[in-house]
């Protein structure tokens, strides 16, 4: 015979597993819906490296 | 095939395989993102130059010592070396950076988004965008990671927690709070975020 206490708690892990994928889906759709549109916004702003320093960088590891 | 149209994977192999021009057009193909994702978190131009230069340092040093595995997710390599870095120069200089976002400067003129625009819509714009850099540097520290590692990273919930030392449950909980934060913060400041 099952204790109520251990059926208490296996339902309400299964209640907390069933909610946590819930709210990955919540999660990724808020993502999306907020995420995404703030770093649209961050890429218009175009931030950039100072020219030049790229070839600084081939030229010193080119003799590595 | 032009090297601007072969993918990273292919580049990579190219790259390793002696052709030196071939990383020329990965680090061409992804500093901004990069460097985005650096500049963010130390706010400052000069620093961030300084860990991107040794973040390309250290990615073309272990292309050639062979130490990359090739999973096919090129600049998620490439983000966790500049996240490490980053890491480690707060490490060393033992604080919390304590520049403001007015120590580097967006370029938003010369944004091809906005070619079109009027003086006075740029100028919107750019209120915006200042206001959307306010918004993720509110953000607490172990937040903001979790959001930038997703976005410029590519990076999954398990990779995060793996790549900041904390369980999945913990990377979850930090980007729900990132968002219930964000959502806050753009009700609060009335943001519109798709101006333009």
């Amino acid at each position: 015979m099952v204790n109520v206490s251990t059926l208490v708690y296996v339902l309400e892990n299964i209640e907390g597993k069933e909610e946590e994928l819930t709210n990955l889906e919540e999660l990724l759709g808020e993502e999306e819906a907020y995420v995404k549109k703030i770093f649209d916004k961050l890429d218009d702003s175009n931030l950039q490296v100072s020219p030049g320093l790229v070839e600084h960088i081939l030229k010193t590891t080119s003799t590595i | 095939m032009k090297l601007q149209q072969l993918s990273d994977q292919d580049l990579v192999k190219r790259f390793i395989h002696g052709d030196q021009t071939s990383i020329e057009v990965l680090i061409n193909r992804h500093k901004n993102k990069v460097f985005t994702y650096i500049i963010l978190i130390v706010k400052n131009q000069s620093l961030a130059e300084d860990i991107f230069q040794d973040t390309f340092i250290k990615v073309i040093k272990s292309l050639k010592e062979g130490k990359y595995k090739d999973n096919g997710k090129f600049v998620s390599w490439v983000i966790r070396i500049a996240h490490n870095l980053t890491i480690d120069h707060f490490r060393k200089e033992k604080q919390i950076n304590t520049y403001s976002n007015e120590d580097y400067e967006a370029d938003i003129f010369n944004s091809k988004k906005l070619a079109e625009s009027t003086v006075e819509d740029i100028m919107v714009e750019s209120q915006i965008i200042k206001e959307v850099r306010l918004l993720i540097d509110e953000l607490p520290e172990d937040q903001k990671q979790v959001i930038l590692l997703r976005h410029y990273g590519g990076l999954s919930f398990k990779e995060i927690a793996e790549q900041t030392d904390v369980s999945i449950n913990t990377a979850l909980g930090r980007m729900r709070y990132a968002l219930i934060n964000l959502r806050k913060l753009i009700e609060q400041k009335n943001l519109s975020l798709t101006k333009i």
